[in-house]
C-alpha cells in the first residue's frame, strides 16, 4: 500500500514544502481559495514574529498581519520559488512590521534612550507588572521599538546583523550598538538574575 | 543564522530562552474575511519569466508537484479538438469553506483536468475501452472521497493525478479510434 511508503517524517516536511509551493503557484494564478490555505497554514508564524516585532501589541500586530498577507498577495505572482514558501512569508511579515517601525522613526522620541524604556512600546499589560515580575516575554516587548526590533530579529528569529542593518535602513554597526543596548537593558529589567 | 562572536554579552542560558519564544502565536480573531476583502482591488505584482536554469528546485519537489507540473503541461500543449465540447463524467467539486490544502490543490486539479477533457470527443457507450473510463472515473471518485476523509495525504493526491492522466489518455485513444 502506498500509504505505507509515506510515513517518514522528512517525507512529511517535503509534503508540507510541495504543498505551500502547489498554494502559492495557485494563489499567484488568483486561486483566493488557494490562498486562503496557504493564510490558515502561515497565519501562526506570521501573527507571531509580528507580534513580537510589536511588543505584543495586539491589535497592532493584527492589522499588520493583515497587511502583511495583502503584500503575499500582490508580491505572489513575481515570486520565484528560490526559497521556502514558509521562509518567504516569515521575511515578509518582518519587513512589513519593520516597515512600520522605520516610518515611526521621524515621530516622537520613540527610542532615544533608556530613559524612554517604560510605557514605550511595551505590551497590552503595560503598568501592571514591575521589574522584578516581568517573565522575558513581557521584558523583551518593553524594550524601547528599535532595540527590541534588533533583539528580536538577531537573538529570537536568527537574523544576521547583515540582514538586519538592510531591514532597518541602518549600518551594520547600529544593528551591533542596538543589539548590545537591548541586552544591556534586557538584562536590567530582568534583575540581571538571567 | 546569526554570529556566535557577538553572544559574549548575553548569558547562553538567556540566549536559550530567547530563542524558544520564537514560536507560532496564532491572531486572537480571525482575519481572514478582511483580507479577502482586501484582495480583489490590489494591483499585482507581473509575473516572473520562468527562469533558464533551475537545477536546484526540481530535486525538492515531491512527485505530487512534479506530476501536477507535468499534467499541467500536458493539458497545456494537448491538440485542438475540431469536435465539440463533451461534458466531463467529474464535475469539479467546488472548495467547502477553509478546505484543507491538498482539497484546494485537487479541486483545482480537477477543474484543469475537466477543462482538458472537455477537448476531446465523446467516446461512444459501444465504443471498446468504455467500461474502463467508466471504471476510472469510479477510481476517481474514490480517491477524493479517501481525500475528504485524510486531506493530508499527499499519495491520495498523486492517485489522483495518475488516474485523470490515464483517463485523459485513454479517452483520447478511443475517440481518435
Amino acid at each position: 500500500m502506498l500509504i505505507a511508503t509515506m510515513s517518514a517524517s522528512q517525507d512529511e516536511s517535503g509534503a508540507a514544502t510541495d504543498v505551500d509551493q502547489a498554494l502559492a503557484r495557485a494563489s499567484a494564478g488568483g486561486d483566493m481559495a488557494a490562498f486562503e490555505a496557504l493564510y490558515r497554514r502561515h497565519a501562526g508564524r506570521v501573527h507571531g514574529v509580528i507580534l513580537r516585532l510589536v511588543g505584543h501589541q495586539h491589535s497592532r500586530a493584527e492589522d499588520l498581519t493583515q497587511e502583511a498577507f495583502v503584500r503575499a498577495w500582490q508580491a505572489l505572482p513575481g515570486f520565484r520559488f528560490e526559497s521556502a514558501v514558509g521562509t518567504w512569508l516569515h521575511r515578509l511579515a518582518a519587513n512589513t512590521a519593520l516597515m512600520e517601525l522605520r516610518s515611526r522613526r521621524g515621530g516622537p522620541a520613540i527610542d532615544s534612550g533608556e530613559d524612554a524604556l517604560e510605557g514605550i512600546g511595551s505590551g497590552d499589560t503595560a503598568g501592571h507588572r514591575t521589574a522584578l515580575s516581568m517573565d522575558l516575554q513581557q521584558a523583551v516587548d518593553s524594550l524601547p521599538p528599535r532595540a527590541r526590533a534588533v533583539l528580536v530579529l538577531y537573538d529570537i528569529e536568527g537574523w544576521t546583523h547583515e540582514e538586519i542593518a538592510t531591514a532597518l535602513d541602518m549600518a551594520i554597526g547600529s544593528s551591533k550598538a542596538q543589539l548590545h543596548r537591548a541586552r544591556r537593558l534586557l538584562r536590567a529589567r530582568l534583575g540581571d538574575s538571567a | 543564522m546569526n554570529d556566535p562572536r557577538h553572544d559574549h554579552d548575553l548569558p547562553a542560558a538567556l540566549r536559550m530562552q530567547l530563542r524558544t519564544l520564537r514560536t507560532p502565536e496564532p491572531p486572537a480573531r480571525e482575519l481572514w474575511p478582511d483580507i479577502a476583502a482586501r484582495l480583489p482591488s490590489q494591483p499585482r505584482a507581473a509575473a516572473e519569466p520562468a527562469p533558464r536554469r533551475r537545477p536546484r528546485l526540481l530535486p525538492a519537489l515531491s512527485a505530487a508537484a512534479v506530476l501536477a507540473l507535468a499534467l499541467g503541461l500536458g493539458w497545456q500543449l494537448r491538440p485542438s479538438s475540431p469536435e465539440p465540447a463533451q461534458a466531463p463524467p467529474l464535475a469539479a467539486r467546488p472548495a467547502p469553506a477553509r478546505a484543507a490544502p491538498l482539497v484546494v490543490v485537487a479541486d483545482a486539479m480537477t477543474r484543469e483536468y475537466n477543462g482538458a477533457l472537455r477537448e476531446v470527443p465523446a467516446p461512444r457507450p459501444t465504443a471498446p475501452g468504455y467500461r474502463s473510463l467508466l471504471e476510472l472515473d469510479a477510481s476517481a471518485a474514490a480517491v477524493r472521497d479517501a481525500l475528504a476523509q485524510d486531506p493530508d495525504a499527499v499519495f491520495l493526491l498523486q492517485r489522483l493525478q495518475h488516474i485523470h492522466a490515464r483517463r485523459l489518455a485513454l479517452t483520447r485513444q478511443l475517440a481518435s479510434a
